[in-house]
């Protein structure tokens, strides 16, 4: 890798760690290609999804080829294609309270790429418990969200929502949408692993396809928050 | 006073397709019930029946989140207020 500050050892770095994605549809198709082409030495992947042929707008890890394959059985035939030096762990598996600590359990980090958020909060949760960092990242529409939870240091996603949910069901979204979120939240992936950059803490980046523009919004860590408000930045 | 109620894409057709629309008041509550003077059809998306905001919208002010007192915060001239609805799909 050649770029400034990176060089073999950001490259070790890379191969050493232990990515969780969890989700391998809209967000966890670029997700896992990126982070598949940096080099990650481990990614486990969970979904509990088959392709379907209305996923593929979006779902560029999947091929009309794929369509009734589970998602994480494709995901992992195109991801050692792309690289075979990078170790793949499935999980067909549905996230809940009695299975997420063991799926997050052995990770460095969490990427969410979830559709729905009482999953997104059992992640948010599991992250807080292991003290690992948990990369939030949602789209609908033209529009798409991230932001990077450290626990104990920065907002975490139930200081935002405090539990709120969205309407069940189905979220149109254009192709690209949660291409460029997903792309983002690899990027922070990369960036926390090699100690670089800043990382989007207590910042929503908020993305607007239909305005064109990227806007960027201040949040606060909840002292009082279910989730993370007995942590403090020491522990 | 000038203050400007950004709306989400989901609510503009409840505003005449407008995505920026000045308000008045002294709070954020206050703000939002102009709005809803001006545009009716948006206060079920708003509020529910006990007049406190749907869990799944967020109101910033000035590009900063407004919680805990989301509709007791005060606003100044110029100041922008942004209506966030929770996206949840991936």
């Amino acid at each position: 890798m050649l770029i400034s500050r990176f060089g073999r050892e950001g490259q070790e770095k890379l191969k050493a760690a232990r990515v969780l994605v969890a989700g391998a549809g809209g967000l966890g198709s670029p997700i896992l290609i990126y982070l598949a082409a940096a080099g990650i030495g481990t990614i486990r992947v969970v979904d509990n999804g088959k392709v379907e042929l209305s996923n593929l707008n979006r779902q560029v890890l999947h091929f009309t080829g794929d369509v009734g394959r589970q998602k994480i059985e494709s995901a992992v035939e195109k991801l050692k294609q792309l690289n075979p030096e990078v170790e793949v762990d499935p999980m067909y598996a549905t996230i809940s309270e009695d299975n997420v600590t063991g799926i997050v359990s052995g990770c460095d980090l969490i990427v969410d790429a979830m559709d729905n958020m009482p999953a997104r909060y059992l992640l948010n949760k599991a992250a807080i418990d292991a003290r690992i960092p948990f990369l939030h990242g949602a789209v609908s529409g033209f529009e798409g969200r991230a932001m990077t939870v450290l626990p104990g240091k920065s907002a975490c996603l139930w200081c935002i929502y405090h539990g709120a949910v969205t309407q069940e069901g189905k979220f149109p979204v254009i192709g690209t949408a949660p291409a460029i979120i997903g792309s983002i939240q690899s990027t922070e992936a990369v960036k926390y692993i090699l100690g670089m950059g800043d990382l989007l803490l207590d910042r929503l980046l908020m993305y607007d396809g239909l305005s064109s523009k990227f806007e960027e919004y201040t949040v606060h860590k909840d002292p009082d928050c279910d989730h993370c408000g007995h942590l403090t930045e020491e522990e | 006073m000038s203050v400007h109620a950004v709306i989400p894409w989901n609510f503009v057709s409840m505003t005449n397709d407008a995505k920026k629309i000045e308000v008045e008041g002294n709070t954020v509550g206050e703000c939002l019930n102009y709005l809803i003077e001006k545009h009716p059809s948006l206060k079920a998306d708003l509020f529910n029946r006990d007049g406190r905001l749907h869990h799944d919208i967020v109101i910033y002010l000035n590009k900063a989140s407004t919680y805990p007192d989301q509709l007791g915060k005060t606003v100044s001239d110029g100041d922008e207020l942004s209506i966030s609805v929770l996206i949840g799909g991936g």
